[in-house]
């Protein structure tokens, strides 16, 4: 029992950290990223890949976390001249060609197959002492996103990209280089990704390229929108509730006795009527986005 | 070879079409761009297989797209009307949650089986050198045919010009007595109906899966893009022209290197990715236009 708490509550940092990241862009920037996974992704195969060839997790982490950083800096580059949907799109076809590339290098990346025997990077514990620490490294990884999320926040960064979501040709006219916002957050989400999915990568100590699949960013997404765009406390709000309601429900099939694919179905459905009702009912999530007053 | 290309080119880029149109058109006249627009192909091909064990194929089929049209204007009425009312963000990410709920409603239904359309075997035949299934000399005619009926539907007929009114200027067509709700209706039924005779078509070459609409989620939109979404025109040259450069590039074999099958997708993102950045206004828009 204490196992698979302790799982929920790690799986519950990693997708914190998601959506923290993920909030960094749609509820600072006003960008909607479809492929959030891929940073993640670039975070969890940067681990495995650095595991397997002797050069340890940890070296893996940052390169990954680099990695994603300037795919973030350069896909920001390219909402220069994309409106939102158009970006949208652009960031959905990487993360696709992420996915595609990943299943289709057998040498690099293990292929379909994935990679797996991945080492941990709390080292060579076992048994209780394993999942306190991995519990432990994932909460102080959730904690160092945090705070640099909020400090961002509260950053000159953090006010000029607020002005850019509420109105972008406004923030152009008083001086600001709204596209070097927009990489610099977009270059910030994607490390904070990147630390979740190679944190995520050493904790199922498997990397796959069904882990990169849309599903993912869109659970995210529900994450930001349950917990309310534009908070940091929303997004971690949100990645705890939907979490605990998609992966809490995972064995429920002994229950309604229906077959593994139908339960798998069914907790994909309530993630997205979640996710409509609250667009519908509550946009602006548990925890609501207050006007601040800007110092200037 | 060369004729084999250009078959291969027009069955892909034929199924694209429809579903670009319709893309296209919803935008033009609502500027929103529906991710969910695909699901209406799995929809009506699915509807054709349940259908399909009762009434033989045609009739199953004109079901399949009747239901999908009917599930159109009700999505619209009952979630896209209020989410679009909640501004551009949500109606994305709303579109995108559709999208998701559909599949997984599919997959509850029907599991993630294959399902297949019943069908006779069949034997290419070989029309000026390329190999052609009767199937997929099916699917380009009433493809054609549907791209067609529509194409005179907006240019000739009184509905089409209140379409193209509502698309050019949605304030001034109100003021002018265009029944704007009644417009966008239309448009819908419209989008739905050609986006289910895509998916019926495609699920009748192989079978239908829950994932068959977004599969074609990139290309699609590769294409309405490069045509310059609203574009009607441009939404079907850019498709084909997808599907062309897909072949060519498939086909492409500079000294042994080629790129392999498996990569079929990307060529569309790779094209959707250029076209983004260096063309964001579309093949026949002229200027660029921020969204």
């Amino acid at each position: 029992m204490f196992d698979y708490l302790a799982w929920i509550a790690t799986l519950m940092c990693v997708y914190s950290m998601i959506a923290v990241s993920l909030n960094i862009q749609a509820g600072g920037a006003g960008l909607i990223n479809f492929g959030q996974v891929a940073f993640a992704g670039m975070g969890g195969y940067a681990v495995a890949i650095c595991s397997r060839a002797g050069l340890g997790g940890w070296t893996g982490l940052v390169a990954g976390m680099a990695a994603a950083a300037v795919a973030g800096y350069l896909l920001g580059r390219l909402g220069r001249t994309l409106g939102g949907v158009y970006w949208a799109i652009a960031t959905l076809a990487v993360a696709e060609l992420l996915r595609l590339v990943i299943s289709n290098t057998n040498a690099v990346a293990g292929g379909t197959q994935g990679i797996s025997a991945v080492a941990p990077l709390w080292g060579g514990l076992d048994g209780i002492a394993a999942s306190a620490a991995r519990l432990a490294l994932a909460l102080a990884f959730l904690a160092a996103s945090v705070l640099v999320a909020v400090h961002v926040d509260r950053s000159q960064l953090g006010r000029s990209l607020r002005i850019i979501r509420e109105n972008e040709p406004l923030a152009a006219g008083l001086g600001i280089d709204v596209v070097s916002a927009k990489s610099k957050a977009l270059a910030l989400a994607g490390g904070i990704a990147a630390l979740a999915g190679g944190f995520h990568a050493s904790d199922l100590s498997f990397v796959g390229p069904d882990q990169l699949l849309p599903f993912e960013t869109f659970l995210a997404l529900t994450m930001v929108v349950v917990g309310g765009l534009g908070r940091i406390s929303g997004a971690v709000a949100g990645a705890v509730v939907v979490e605990a309601l998609y992966d809490g429900t995972r064995y429920f099939h002994g229950f309604l006795g229906l077959a593994n694919d139908q339960i798998a179905a069914l907790r994909i459905l309530l993630v997205g009527a979640i996710l409509l009702g609250f667009l519908l009912l509550r946009p602006n999530g548990i925890i609501v986005d207050r006007p601040r007053r800007v110092h200037v | 070879m060369t004729a084999q290309l250009i078959a291969d080119a027009l069955v892909r880029g034929s199924t694209i079409a429809l579903l670009a149109v319709g893309l296209t058109l919803v935008y033009g006249t609502m500027r929103f761009a529906n991710v969910a627009h695909m699901e209406f192909a799995t929809l009506g091909a699915y509807a054709t297989v349940t259908m399909s064990s009762v009434f033989i194929v045609p009739v199953a089929a004109a079901t399949g797209v009747l239901l999908a049209i009917a599930l159109g204007l009700a999505s619209y009425q009952l979630v896209f009307r209020r989410l679009l009312a909640k501004g551009e963000t949500s109606a994305m990410i709303g579109s995108l949650a559709v999208s998701i709920v559909v599949q997984a409603a599919v997959q509850l239904c029907y599991g993630t089986r294959p399902r297949e359309i019943p069908r006779e075997l069949e034997r290419a035949t070989s029309i000026l050198g390329a190999e052609l299934t009767p199937s997929q000399i099916r699917l380009v005619a009433v493809s054609l045919a549907a791209l067609a009926l529509t194409g005179a539907l907006l240019r000739w007929t009184p509905l089409g010009k209140k379409v193209r009114a509502v698309a050019a200027d949605p304030a001034l067509a109100r003021v002018s007595g265009v029944a704007e709700r009644r417009v966008i209706a239309a448009v819908w039924a419209i989008a739905a109906g050609l986006a289910a005779v895509s998916g019926i078509e495609l699920a009748l070459q192989s079978s239908a899966t829950p994932a068959l609409g977004f599969g074609l989620l990139l290309p699609v939109f590769s294409a309405a893009i490069v045509g310059g979404l609203g574009s009607v025109a441009g939404a079907v040259i850019a498709s084909y022209g997808v599907a062309l450069v897909e072949s060519i590039a498939l086909a492409a074999d500079v000294d042994g290197v080629s790129v392999p099958v498996n990569y079929r997708p990307a060529i569309g993102f790779v094209f959707l990715i250029l076209a983004l950045v260096f063309r964001p206004q579309g093949l026949l828009g002229v200027r660029a236009r921020h969204v």
